[in-house]
């Protein structure tokens, strides 16, 4: 039987060492001492192991400040269920924290990076000598033998120097992912870093120059409408797989997002409005009570993708196109107006 | 949780429900970039009943 779920990201803690304002851990509600809970690791892993999930991502906040995040990591590799990790990279400074990381079954990461300097990242992170510690612990990450990609939030911080985080990464990193800004359910979240759809497409097809001329393997991980591109480069886009298609998770379902608290929620920037919850009596729900809760029409899980299942736009549903995006990821539409970004 | 079933009315979603039937929504067969690992040249059913399990997330550093 094929499985009916792809990944699952873990936020372990919403707590960070960095303060980027436009992250969706930003928000004020989030602010307090929230970290997952270890009497609920061995549950967690087991619902994950018979629910067939191939996937499971620890994230945050920062991930590697969860105090058991070896044995949770090990629990995982245990099971036989691949794992990831997406870090600041800061704590693995510490060459031995990185070594430890590894021995736990890490094979591969991914370091987000806002800027290419000191001077532009540690203004962005809120936090002096950032940059120079996840540098350091890119190089660690590298020694130890994990697998680094870089992560990178288009902003409007940033896109002028795109280009120098290429120059800064390319021979250290096997790939370089970036992001729109996305837009977040909860109102607390800070917007103001955000550029438009299209604003994101334009720098995206920019780095694609750049980074392609120097043999740097890129890709926009974002779910966008593809008509924010330009027709030549939608076309080189689809043909090297550099651009997320098909429909967005919040559609299909198959991945999900396990917060601190046992909250479900369809993607990481639905903090705050959980889907439904795991913990129950001091245990893990078992494996059939999350498929009768998640695919029961009667409840929210399945009316959530009910709901959101449409595409933005009369022009996206029409036989006039035939692009595989649906238009991009749903949460786009709730800043931004369809007519004003669709086929314009 | 009702609250998010409130909350997403606020997106603007103003065209048809997605249907998988219409439309074909196969990364492969289409664009040839389907590199979730997933869905091998026998078993890729993407498109056919929305089963589409490429979602090509490296964000983790995985391929």
């Amino acid at each position: 039987m094929k499985s009916k779920f792809n990944t699952v990201w873990l936020v372990l803690t919403y707590n960070c060492n960095n303060r980027c304002n436009w992250c969706y851990a930003n928000s004020n509600h989030l602010r307090e001492k929230q970290v997952f809970p270890e009497q609920y690791e061995e549950g967690t892993v087991h619902l994950l192991e018979s629910l067939d999930i191939k996937r499971a991502i620890m994230i945050g906040g920062e991930p590697t400040l969860y105090p058991n995040l070896f044995v949770f990591l090990k629990r995982f590799e245990t099971a036989g269920i691949d794992i990831g990790l997406v870090s600041n990279g800061r704590r693995l400074s510490d060459y031995k924290f990185a070594r430890e990381l590894k021995d736990s079954g890490l094979k591969a990461m991914s370091i987000s990076f806002g800027g290419y300097c000191s001077k532009v990242q540690d203004e962005l992170t809120g936090i002096k000598g950032s940059f120079d510690e996840s540098m350091t612990g890119l190089e660690n990450a590298l020694s130890v033998g994990l697998k680094v990609s870089s992560n990178t939030v288009i902003t409007k911080n940033n896109i002028g120097e795109l280009e120098k985080m290429v120059d800064v990464l390319e021979d250290k990193v096997r790939s370089m992912t970036w992001n729109f800004c996305g837009v977040c359910l909860s109102e607390e979240v800070n917007n103001q870093s955000m550029l438009s759809p299209r604003e994101t497409a334009q720098a995206f097809q920019r780095v694609y120059d750049y980074a392609k001329n120097k043999k740097v393997k890129i890709k926009l991980v974002t779910p966008m409408p593809f008509c924010v591109f330009d027709k030549t480069y939608l076309e080189q886009f689809k043909k090297e797989g550099i651009i997320s298609g098909g429909p967005c998770q919040l559609v299909h379902g198959k991945n999900f997002v396990i917060e601190y608290n046992g909250n479900i929620l369809p993607c990481t920037h639905f903090n705050g409005f959980p889907m439904m919850n795991i913990f129950e009596n001091g245990k893990i729900i078992t494996q059939d009570t999350f498929i009768k809760r998640y695919f029961n029409p009667d409840e929210i899980p399945f009316q959530f993708r009910e709901k959101i299942s449409k595409f933005p736009s009369e022009k996206c549903g029409d036989d006039s196109c035939k692009e595989p995006c649906t238009g991009g990821c749903p949460l786009i539409w709730k800043i931004f107006k369809p007519e004003e970004v669709i086929n314009k | 949780m009702e609250k998010l079933l409130d909350k997403i009315g606020g997106i603007q979603l103003k065209g048809s429900p997605i249907s998988y039937s219409k439309r074909d929504y196969s990364l492969k067969s289409n664009t040839g970039y389907c590199d979730c690992g997933d869905c091998t040249s026998d078993d890729c059913n993407c498109g056919s009943d929305g089963d589409c399990v490429c979602t090509d997330c490296n964000e983790c550093g995985n391929d």
